[in-house]
């Protein structure tokens, strides 16, 4: 039992970080499952305008346990992350880490020299400038994931910016450390995070995902995109406020597969995203909600290619069968069977028929509603 | 005098404005406030609906017409789909659906609106019964092709269909 009398003050640290590139991005959200796993009320950081606004009251080894504590581990118990040349923070020690939690959670920074002749370098995460002399700068590399960068001479296309000239200021280090705990491993062994420009978004949307397509869940696997629209229905059906403003934006998942060739370990990023305009029809609530009703993945996929004829022909066809007093044939069987998964669908495809006509009416009024307010704003 | 809608509409928001600032949101009120304004919606759609007959030729008049006319779609839907259902009950017209209504979807799904019109206007009137308004509305050539299919799916899978109305 904790007595809060006796307990030793632990100091407060208050940090705000704005969303940066995705790899920034994921380590922040990996932060926050540290934060949440040791306690914290993590949802209340996260901001309306993008933003996340941390308290952090745990000390340096509470952090780092619970950051070793959620990073994978080889089945003789040794960290996969750290501790050895070829771990994934290749070359990293426990103290080394700790160091950078320390850091990050406002003790000293590291005794890095300045002088007046020191450059002076802009942090590529969190654009902070510092006058360090370049001995002390750290540098984007493989203690930084070795696996997701390469070493410094291969990673050039790994990363967007083709060299390990990359400047990561002492705060932002253990932030990307963090970035494989925000991972979500897939059932065909890729790695994805999805990445969006605020950090509530973010947090939201890999959080769905995971619980709905980690590889621990039973879920068959599921494209790339259909996983981002499944995440984003969610969003939007159980998150108080809506997507809104960030619909416009970027909302992309990122993937990371390594595959093998000549023995030779590879890494391939690739980036999936949903257009504009499905992502704005898959943020509005009422859209959402019926697309979860349904449940149905061919409905889905319809709606993510816009293909709207083709949902209104699957739609009048269903209600054909499903209006029929006699025994379906044959090949009415196969057509049911084939376009819903669900049971209680397919006992009912004059129900779906009529969802799929909500659904798009509220597909044109959306559309409607959307040149409207694009002729509103040019006018 | 008694305000004006729009003017009642305005009051109650700030009222549902101050009622959240002080923490005590009502859900009946919100729900007042959201009749309000599909009234008003609808009457402004009239209107513009007017306005367009006088003035055929002004393009801009008509593109609006047919977006506030699009906003109300999954009402119209609603309402259609709860039509079909109510004349059901209506053995007459239940029966003359049910021996045409493959008919008509086809019609509809083909997208031939003056025959699937003129095939369901001989239902009504055979049966010596009133052609629903709000199925009147849905034939109005404002509508895309997409919601008139939807309007018209939604009123027959209504009275086709087996299932008793829930709710
Ligand atoms: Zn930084």
């Amino acid at each position: 039992m904790e007595n809060s009398l006796l307990s030793r003050e632990v100091p407060m640290s208050k940090i705000t970080l704005y969303p940066s590139n995705w790899l920034y991005n994921a380590g922040v959200v990996g932060l926050l499952i540290v934060l949440e796993e040791l306690g914290e009320q993590v949802e209340k950081f996260l901001i309306d305008d993008g933003s996340v606004h941390i308290t952090i009251t745990k000390d340096v080894d509470q952090i780092f346990d619970r950051w070793a504590n959620l990073s994978p581990r080889s089945k003789k118990g040794t960290s996969l992350v750290y501790g050895w040349k070829d771990a994934y923070y290749a070359n990293q020690t426990e103290s080394s880490i700790k160091k950078r939690i320390n850091v990050l959670i406002g003790g000293d920074t590291k005794g890095a020299k300045t002088r007046q002749s020191s450059p002076i370098f802009s942090c590529v995460f969190c654009t902070v400038k510092m006058k360090i002399k370049k001995s002390d700068a750290t540098f984007l590399n493989q203690a930084f994931g070795n696996i997701l960068l390469g070493s410094e001479k291969s990673f050039s296309n790994m990363y967007w910016n083709n060299s390990a000239r990359d400047f990561v200021c002492p705060k932002c280090e253990f932030i990307l450390m963090c970035h494989h705990i925000a991972l979500t491993q897939l059932s065909d062994s890729s790695e994805i995070f999805i990445n969006a420009p605020s950090f509530k978004v973010m947090y939201y949307l890999n959080k769905f995902a995971r619980e709905a397509f980690g590889a621990t869940s039973l879920a068959e696997a599921r494209a790339k995109r259909e996983i981002l629209a499944m995440s984003v229905i969610e969003y939007a059906t159980k998150i108080q406020t809506t997507l809104g403003v960030w619909t416009g934006m970027n909302i992309e998942v990122v993937s990371r597969r390594e595959y093998w060739i000549d023995e030779k370990k590879h890494v391939k990023i690739e980036f999936f995203s949903l257009p504009y305009g499905v992502i704005q029809l898959l943020a509005d609530r009422r859209i959402a909600s019926l697309l979860s009703q349904i449940g149905e993945f061919s409905i889905l996929n319809l709606v993510l290619n816009q293909d709207f004829s083709r949902l209104m022909e699957l739609g009048y066809r269903l209600l054909r069968i499903g209006l029929k007093d006699t025994e379906w044939q044959e090949s009415e069987e196969k057509f049911v069977n084939q376009n819903l998964r669900l049971d209680r669908n397919r006992k009912n495809p004059a129900k779906v028929a009529e969802q799929i006509f909500d659904l798009l009416a509220l597909i044109e009024e959306k559309q409607k509603r959307r040149s409207t307010y694009e002729y509103a704003s040019f006018a | 005098m008694p305000a004006l809608p729009e003017v009642r509409l305005g009051e109650k928001l700030q009222e549902l404005g101050k009622q959240l600032r002080e923490g005590e949101p009502k859900v009946e009120q919100f729900r007042e406030a959201y009749d309000e304004l599909r009234k008003l919606n609808r009457r402004l759609q009239e209107l513009l609906q007017w306005a367009v007959e006088q003035r055929r030729d002004e393009k801009e008049l008509n593109n609006l017409y047919c977006q506030v006319a699009g906003w109300n779609a999954s009402d119209l839907v609603e309402h259609l789909k709860r039509t079909g259902f109510r004349l059901k009950q209506d053995r007459v017209l239940k029966e003359a659906f049910d021996r045409q209504g493959y008919r008509i979807l086809e019609l509809v799904r083909a997208g031939k609106r003056d025959e699937a019109f003129h095939a369901i206007l001989r239902i009504f009137v055979s049966a010596k019964r009133e052609f629903p308004a709000h199925l009147v509305e849905a034939f109005k050539p404002v509508y895309s092709d997409t919601l008139f299919r939807v309007f018209l799916f939604s009123f027959l899978s209504g009275i086709l269909g087996k299932e008793q109305e829930s709710e």
